[in-house]
């Protein structure tokens, strides 16, 4: 099938196309057949995602994801988004205005429940050169801040949130969605991302304060075929007004704070336990926590110039030497 | 008390020991139980109780023998108290069972 992407569909293809028997989003390795109710919906995500893959024909997908109302009457009095994505939730319905958020949501959602044949972290993933950074980190980390920001400085974003391995080759996948942003990093990547791509509008008062999201650097979406395999782990950790440290982790405590990043390990089982290994086997683990991103971005690239290693005990402080 | 005398009595034997997948790294041994998809992690000590039980079934008395083998030492109240808390972990986690 010809690869066409959304943002060479004509107006009336797209319109009839997500309204209708819906569009199949291409990402990585998950496609996706998306249908959307709401105009104002259909629209942002057609800016987000004018760089995607987007097939007017249904092809072998993974998933059903419909955008509408959250009843009858939802659709024209207080207008509320309800996600179906096929599988049980306990998403509440947002408002229509800030409905590209519970799409984006139900995207993560569909790839949290349907992963039974990758291995998931809760990680950011960035490459240059053939090698990768896994950066794990709960939500408020800064994870996806410090992964929006390697990607503007000649990093190759495979995900601001999805580390994805395929569990056989021990390489990752990348899935490159736009990437997002809450709270202050919003107006932190605005100023460094300038016109180089395209952000959202700010959707307020979501279930996660202020989001935006930012659409990754073209060549990450481009090559979101090609996999890699990761050299260091580093498990950020945004701290303002404290000053950048970090400090190499041991093998073991590595191991388990992987499988505690992973959504999926227990349901892998034994493969994600062998693969887990053999990551830690070929990576160098890092804990660094930084009070602003330029910090953090440092911090990484210090680690990857210096090709820095496992070796428990070492902290440094403000690019100090090695205590 | 009473738990610790059934520990004491029984002779512990490692029935899983097919379904383990290990990991070893920095002094610890990381163990998968691929029939509880439990993660566990071993210090050299009880890998080394494990192995003991994996080699044979034995009593609390015969690893404490075979400890005292190993490690060179003269029997002690402390090692027997450590191998009894080891086994008592050790039945908790589903990793040995009394035959």
């Amino acid at each position: 099938m010809t690869e066409t992407r959304i943002e060479n569909l004509s107006n009336q293809q797209y319109k009839k196309a997500i309204k209708g028997q819906g569009l199949t989003l291409e990402i990585g390795p998950f496609s996706v057949n998306v249908t959307i109710k709401f105009p104002n919906i259909a629209h942002e995500f057609r800016e987000l995602y004018a760089p995607y893959v987007g097939h007017l024909q249904e092809t072998i997908v993974d998933g059903h994801m419909r955008v509408g109302p959250s009843s009858f009457l939802r659709r024209w009095f207080r207008p509320q988004v309800n996600v179906d994505y096929g599988y049980p939730d306990e998403f509440l319905p947002l408002g229509a205005d800030i409905g590209m958020v519970a799409l984006e949501m139900g995207l993560n959602w569909g790839v949290v429940m349907g992963c039974r044949h990758y291995l998931f972290l809760h990680a950011g993933v960035v490459e240059k050169d053939g090698n990768i950074i896994v950066l794990p980190g709960s939500s408020g980390s800064g994870k996806s801040t410090l992964s929006a920001g390697l990607a503007f400085a000649g990093w190759r974003i495979f995900s601001d949130e999805f580390g994805l391995i395929d569990v056989r080759s021990g390489e990752f996948l990348p899935y490159p969605r736009p990437i997002s942003l809450k709270n202050r990093s919003i107006d932190v990547m605005r100023d460094i991302v300038g016109e180089k791509s395209t952000f959202s509008k700010n959707y307020y008062d979501t279930p996660k304060g202020t989001l935006a999201y930012l659409v990754p650097p073209r060549e990450a979406i481009v090559r979101d075929q090609e996999r890699a395999k990761a050299r260091k782990i580093i498990f950020p950790k945004f701290e303002a007004g404290k000053p950048a440290q970090k400090e190499a982790l041991t093998k073991t405590m590595g191991f388990f704070r992987l499988v505690k990043s992973s959504a999926n390990y227990g349901i892998i089982g034994e493969d994600a336990f062998r693969t887990i290994g053999r990551i830690i086997d070929e990576c160098d683990m890092f804990d660094i926590s930084f009070p602003s991103m330029e910090e953090g971005m440092r911090l990484v690239n210090e680690i990857i110039d210096n090709d820095e290693k496992s070796l428990p005990g070492t902290i440094t402080a403000g690019g100090g030497q090695s205590d | 008390m009473e738990l610790a005398n059934n520990t004491e009595k029984a002779v512990w034997h490692v029935p899983g020991a097919a379904f383990f997948v290990w990991q070893y790294w920095d002094d610890a041994w990381i163990l998968y139980d691929s029939r509880s998809c439990h993660t566990q992690v071993l210090n050299e000590f009880a890998r080394e109780a494990l192995a003991c039980l994996e080699d044979a079934p034995l009593s609390v008395d015969g690893l404490y023998q075979e400890f005292a083998q190993l490690l060179e030492k003269s029997p002690s109240d402390t090692l027997r108290g450590e191998l009894v808390n080891i086994i008592e972990d050790f039945d908790r986690k589903g990793l040995i069972s009394p035959l």
